[in-house]
């Protein structure tokens, strides 16, 4: 129990003193060197408050530097690049060609007519551009719905974890490396009140082809496993409804989409709730 | 509050021009306030911003998200293109000089800013910032010193001008979203 307490408050100190560093700030300005920032982006993945802090700081400077921005045409602007990265590709060649028809038409009806027919075509071309705009509409609809849709989910998702994490009730269990796999990790967090597991397996290496990390909850007098499900390799927590009688948990490489006992021979990581 | 667009990010780099307009409208506002900062030139910054989001658009597959953040990677962009501007013969034969103004110099004599809704609640939160606060900020993140060279600059120690910039970015940052 204490050497979970104490491994736990010395992550917290050391969050605190990353945050009261002032590193994040410079990581955010850009004006850290690249072993640094990379060391701290790792650090960032694991960590929800960090990421937040980041956010926050980042905001800021935002918003500062948005004070500092004359007024301009933005719509101007933003044509003016568009036109020079490429994307408009409308063709826009309808004027000079209703002027040589109208030229044409005067001369002979049989020009008239195909006068009447290109016509015709260019009211089809620019409705099939107004068509294509509506669908560039729609994608850009779709583009910004899927975007608030993820960013509301990660956001629930992140308060949620936080929640979990937070409550008394919760404790964390450190899945230490086992022999053969001793650089692999994983980390448990588990509410035996309400009866959920959130596993973070990010310290595991890429399962190979053909092959599953699967959870498993243990009794320890007997030893019982019970299969808590596959975990994918993933950086984000991933919450698992469990109502056993957790005493500890293991993580095994099994056969793709799992097996029914663990394969010892496979376990890589190990934890007691202490 | 809102998180990084990694979704818009990672389309713009394959290539969809949908995403690559989400982001300019998100960015453009604050590196255009970072290149105006620098240039003090409304043309000038507006032609730089362009400038700018031609290079993200054109070397989006070098952002690394490893080595940190999309924003980050963008001001470099930007403070570059601005810092290169100031450089170059153009600037030289005709231009304002570089000057040591900082922002606040610049918020507060620019003709630029008199009507821009940002710039007036700017004024409002860098009233209440220490002086020092605003040589430190403008010098780390406007004009991207690293904290050695900053500490030169400002002439106080590294470790003390990074902690200082961390308060007084605490001290903007509760006025700012708050």
């Amino acid at each position: 129990m204490y050497d979970g307490i104490k491994k736990h408050d010395i992550e917290l100190m050391d969050i605190q003193e990353l945050i009261n560093s002032g590193d994040l700030e410079l990581y955010v300005c850009g004006v850290l060197d690249l072993e640094r920032s990379i060391e701290i982006t790792k650090e960032l993945k694991n960590n929800i408050s960090l990421q937040l802090e980041v956010q926050q700081i980042e905001e800021t400077y935002m918003k500062l530097a948005s004070g500092l921005a004359p007024n301009k045409d933005e719509l101007d602007l933003y044509d003016k690049l568009e036109a020079i990265i490429g994307g408009d590709n409308t063709k826009n060649n309808s004027n000079s060609r209703s002027n040589y028809l109208g030229w044409a038409a005067a001369i002979s009806l049989l020009l008239a007519s195909s006068y009447l027919y290109m016509n015709n075509a260019n009211l089809t071309e620019s409705n099939s551009n107004l068509e294509e705009q509506i669908v560039a509409v729609e994608q850009d609809k779709e583009i910004l719905n899927s975007e608030i849709e993820n960013t509301m989910t990660i956001n629930n998702n992140y308060e949620e974890a936080l929640n979990f994490i937070k409550d008394k009730n919760t404790v964390k269990v450190n899945l230490a490396g086992q022999k053969g796999f001793e650089n692999s990790y994983a980390t448990a967090f588990h509410n035996s009140v309400e009866n959920v597991t959130y596993i973070d397996v990010a310290g595991l290496p890429q399962a190979p082809q053909g092959k599953s990390y699967q959870l498993w909850s243990l009794t320890l007098n007997p030893l019982t496993p019970t299969s808590l499900g596959v975990v994918e390799n993933s950086e984000s927590l991933l919450r698992i409804e469990n109502a056993n009688a957790s005493e500890a948990f293991g993580i095994t490489l099994e056969e793709y989409g799992g097996a029914e006992g663990p394969n010892l021979e496979q376990l890589y990581t190990l934890g007691v709730i202490k | 509050m809102s998180a990084q667009p990694d979704l818009l990010i990672a389309r713009m780099k394959s290539g969809d021009q949908t995403a690559f307009t989400r982001v300019y409208d998100r960015y453009q506002e604050a590196l255009h306030g970072v290149i105006f900062n620098i240039v003090k030139n409304k043309d000038v910054s507006e032609e730089i911003l362009q400038d700018v989001f031609i290079k993200i658009w054109k070397n989006s597959d070098s952002y690394d998200a490893q080595q940190g953040r999309f924003f980050t990677w963008a001001l470099n962009i930007s403070r570059n293109a601005s810092i290169d501007y100031l450089r170059s013969k153009r600037h030289k034969d005709g231009l304002k000089n570089l000057s040591s103004d900082n922002f606040v110099d610049i918020l507060e004599t620019s003709d630029d800013l008199d009507t821009a809704t940002n710039a007036i609640y700017l004024k409002k939160w860098i009233e209440k910032l220490e002086p020092m606060c605003v040589k430190i900020i403008d010098v780390i993140f406007f004009k991207g010193f690293t904290f050695q060279d900053g500490a030169k600059e400002l002439d106080m120690p590294s470790g003390t001008l990074k902690t200082r910039h961390r308060k007084c970015m605490m001290a903007l940052r509760n006025m700012i979203l708050n």
